[in-house]
């Protein structure tokens, strides 16, 4: 196992690298460098000579370090990254990880929330519908499943909030964003609405994997003989049908934790939850390079380790899975 | 003018709103950076809208004219506004060019002179109690008294000193660093040009020499990165100041930095030895960044005290939930909109090509799909600058405006093909992306409408500002190209555009060879109005270059349109004068909650 985990971690050394090289000369060929787009904007036809503003935009560009060719960039870059160097942010002048550090506990928070509510969700919800498989409370529990999953989940997140507020039902605290251990119940009133319905849409698709793996495991020769063998319902599902099943599970619940961590974007924006997803957001649309660069190393990073982790959890769920 | 005379102003009291006063400025709003929620609102008075000229910025007596009253104002209470998605390069002012730290610094630094009133264009003593220029080459000011910097390190709260002043515009006029060092980003050194000499003459009184008569160093003085800093501060920081952070801010201003993040929140509180009342005990501002969505719930909750929303479906169902606890303003865009080209070779130096797409864009058109109707037409000196400015009727006489769009569309295709327009082939409009972004189908609504009119295929290819400016810049969109471009132009940032309208239009500016239209008449109407004192007089030389430049068909910039901004507030929040400028040195004393409005109940604290 040691042996096992030695060897994924090294051959993600590469993947990572090369995903760091992917990233900087995407993020090096955007169109328009940070520089020039700020002051383009700010002044498209010229309020001030025109000579000068190239002096000025030279200057600013030399103190970002963009005057230098784009190899020579790169290598700098990976040097730095070694050093556990991300670089600055173009906007905020702190180190471009600094800003993903401050948005990451609400980002944490929000994920692991929304997953919460689509495990509690998905899996009871899963089981009961295949063991009641055609009957009324399958029929209801899949269209509802359908219906989270089609529903666009920044529209029905919108029309919550406004819902929430235009009724007076709580008030949410948008302009604070507590965590958790900040202010427990300010943090709940906020995070509830955000989390379960990005966790409602999760959960529909967990809920819709596990119950195909459930039937298919409930028709498997060892589930017959364990009803033959006068065991209850409960112990037949839970100990042996829903372990088989939630192999394939297991899988999804570990990308989804990839995908919620790197920013449930559209409802951070919603709900001003100042998470990574905003931020990263705000670093494309400003050409802020190292902060992209950098949160798209960082999501890789923990996308590749996940895969890992889950890989390993196979091994508790399957005693037959054995990694040497 | 007369306000029942503007087309706008009864277009606009036409809807029904709980309060509402139209004033002739507009909400601080950069391109990418969402609107500061707090503008202010004039007061509901049944004054002319006329624009008082009683003190012109320049000359050498200062205005009695006081603003109508709207009550004592009261102290207490922390001002919470949004402000999101800005862009900041350093924390000194002098050296900044982006508008959050405009905004910033308004809270933080006085300047020597400041803006009393945009909309009767006012400028009063700040640092400086009073100034005097006995001739038009020597302006002398006299320091206020008791005058106090915020106690931070290494200023520690002392008293304002001449010196202070002296150096801040010596620092200015030279643009140099501490080594020495020429450094470009003295953005405003220019401005200073007219300075000969700076000298403390007395412990309170500083005297500029000018090596030239300059009727605008007061308003430089009165700009809003004309702010004061003191030489120890910028001894000690001046190779930090990208580093952002709120000690090195430290001014006379009446709020202290107390709490910055540059995507996170900030907040100030009242500077306690400010030389007079601040009515507000601190600002925050939320990073709820562009959505809506929050924004609104926040302002719903009065989590935040005012709100701009940009969808008329939230305006009118705000207005209906709350009718009576908020008031509406409205406000121009400081973002004009408008295509530039170069004039200076085929194929734009030929008129009728350039006046047949002057004529063919159909502007009321354009602010109904565009902009919701949320807009109007506007020439090169926008709404927000009207005292000079040609009236809306006059404006509708001239081509690109009249009322009669199928007369102008057919006299357009009549020029364009009198100038060859169809022997072109394709047109390429660049349109920048964020532009785009916001209004999303802009870009095929230009080009349907020039496709329509002029019969040529006019494709809009989607390009970066960078792009853009780099193509203005070096005369690409003509001179050989079948290219123009579209979109929100320089920012208004004066409150006259005499300034401006010399540096795009007058032929012995390097920023007119950007477009390269030569008029006579134009280079010596701007010329003129550079060098003239008199406001009332300046303020008739710009409506002639407004006039001039709408019979070249825009001169090299084709204007279009103003977009209207919203904001709302809640009752409690008093505002005596909103302005499209940056306005947050009037925060402290002019704005102020009423306690006793039945809408402060609620406020979370």
């Amino acid at each position: 196992m040691r042996t096992y985990i030695l060897r994924r971690v090294i051959i993600n050394i590469p993947v990572i690298w090369l995903v760091a090289t992917l990233v900087f000369f995407a993020t090096n060929v955007l169109p328009g460098d940070f520089v020039a787009q700020r002051i383009a904007q700010q002044d498209p036809t010229g309020g001030s000579d025109p000579a000068l503003r190239e002096r000025q935009i030279q200057a600013v560009k030399k103190d970002l370090g963009l005057d230098d060719p784009v190899p020579v960039r790169y290598v700098k870059y990976l040097r730095n990254l070694l050093k556990g160097d991300f670089g600055i942010s173009y906007q905020t002048r702190r180190s471009s990880i600094e800003g993903l550090k401050d948005g990451l506990p609400y980002s944490l928070q929000l994920a692991t929330m929304s997953l919460i509510v689509a495990i509690l969700t998905s899996i009871p919800v899963g089981v009961i519908s295949a063991i009641r498989q055609d009957s009324i409370p399958d029929y209801i529990l899949r269209f509802l499943s359908i219906l989270f999953l089609a529903a666009p989940n920044f529209w029905v997140a919108t029309m919550a909030m406004l819902y929430v507020a235009q009724w007076g039902l709580w008030k949410i605290p948008v302009s604070q964003a507590p965590l958790l251990w900040e202010d427990p119940i300010g943090s709940l009133k906020l995070f509830i609405i955000p989390a379960v319905v990005g966790g409602l849409a999760t959960g529909a698709g967990i809920m819709r994997l596990l119950r195909s793996q459930m039937l298919e495991v409930l028709r498997q020769d060892y589930i017959r003989t364990a009803w033959a063998k006068g065991m209850r319902e409960r112990t037949v599902v839970v100990r042996h049908a829903l372990k088989n099943a939630l192999v394939p599970v297991v899988t999804i619940i570990g990308l989804s934790v990839a995908t919620l961590l790197s920013g449930n974007v559209v409802l951070e924006q919603l709900f001003g939850i100042p998470g990574v997803g905003r931020q990263i957001v705000v670093a494309i649309q400003a050409r802020d390079v190292p902060v992209v660069q950098s949160f798209v190393l960082i999501v890789a990073t923990f996308v590749v380790f996940v895969n890992l982790g889950v890989d390993l959890v196979y091994g508790l769920l399957d005693p037959r899975i054995r990694y040497s | 003018m007369r306000q029942e005379d503007n087309y706008w102003v009864r277009k606009l009291r036409a809807r029904r709103f709980s309060r509402r006063h139209f004033v002739g400025g507009a909400a601080v709003a950069g391109v990418g950076a969402a609107a500061l929620g707090v503008v202010g609102c004039g007061d509901d008075d049944d004054d002319d809208g006329s624009i008082e000229t009683s003190t012109p910025s320049g000359s050498a007596t200062q205005s009695t004219a006081t603003q109508p009253a709207a009550g004592t104002p009261q102290k207490g209470g922390t001002l919470r506004l949004v402000s999101a998605n800005n862009t900041w390069d350093t924390f000194d002012v002098d050296r900044s060019r982006f508008s959050p730290v405009a905004w910033l610094f308004g809270l933080t630094n006085l300047g020597i002179v400041q803006w009393k009133s945009f909309v009767n264009p006012e400028i009063e003593g700040a640092l400086a109690e009073s100034w005097e220029q006995p001739d038009q080459m020597t302006t002398i000011f006299k320091v206020r008294p008791n005058t106090f910097w915020h106690d931070k390190p290494p200023v520690n709260g002392r008293a304002v000193t001449a010196d202070d002043l002296a150096y801040f515009i010596e620092r200015n006029r030279k643009g140099v660093l501490l080594d020495g060092t020429e450094d470009p980003n003295f953005y405003r050194k220019a401005s200073y040009a007219s300075v000969e000499s700076v000298e403390v003459t007395d412990p309170t009184t500083v005297t500029v020499r000018h090596n030239r008569p300059d009727p605008f160093f007061i308003n430089i003085l009165a700009g809003s990165y004309s702010k004061v800093q003191a030489r120890e501060a910028i001894e000690q920081f001046e190779g930090q100041y990208q580093n952002l952070d709120a000690r090195l801010v430290i001014g006379t201003g009446a709020f202290v930095l107390d709490q910055f993040a540059a995507e996170g929140q900030s907040h100030w509180s009242a500077h306690p030895k400010f030389y007079t009342q601040v009515n507000f005990d601190g600002v925050q501002w939320f990073p709820l960044f562009t959505d809506q969505n929050a924004q609104e719930v926040a302002f719903r909750q009065k989590e935040i005290d005012a709100f701009s929303p940009t969808q008329n479906a939230v305006i009118d169902k705000l207005n209906e939930d709350l009718r009576g606890q908020i008031t509406e303003s409205r406000y121009f865009s400081g973002n004009p909109q408008a295509g530039t080209y170069y004039g200076g070779a085929a194929p734009w130096n030929n008129k009728n090509l350039i006046g047949a797409i002057f004529k063919a864009l159909d502007r009321r058109a354009l602010v109904a799909g565009i902009l919701q109707g949320k807009g109007v037409m506007a020439a090169n000196v926008p709404p927000s600058q009207q005292a000079f400015s040609i009236t809306e009727q006059e404006l509708q006489t001239f081509d690109g405006y009249k009322a009669d769009r199928e007369a102008e569309e057919r006299e357009a295709r009549q020029m364009w093909e009198a100038g060859g327009g169809p022997a072109l082939g394709e047109i390429i409009v660049d349109i920048p992306d964020t532009w785009e972004g916001l209004y999303s189908g802009g870009a095929a609504t230009i080009t349907s409408n020039l496709n329509r009119v002029l019969g040529n295929t006019f494709t809009a290819k989607i390009e970066t500002y960078a792009t853009i400016t780099g193509k203005i810049v070096n005369q690409e969109y003509g001179n050989g190209r079948n290219n123009i471009w579209y979109g929100w132009i320089t920012e208004v940032t004066d409150v006259e555009p005499t300034v401006l309208n010399y540096l795009t239009y007058n032929s012995s500016s390097p920023q007119w060879q950007q477009f390269g239209v030569k008029s006579d008449r134009i280079d010596q109407l701007t010329a003129q109005a550079m060098t003239e004192f008199d406001l009332a007089k300046r303020q008739e030389l710009s409506k002639e270059v407004v006039r001039e430049c709408l019979r070249e068909y825009g001169a090299g910039v084709q204007y279009t349109m103003n977009g209207i901004s919203t904001v709302l507030r809640w009752n409690y929040l008093i505002v005596p004068e909103s302005s499209p400028f940056v306005q947050q040195h009037m925060y402290g004393t002019k704005y102020w909650f009423n306690q006793s409005d039945p809408t402060w109940q609620g406020r979370p604290a």
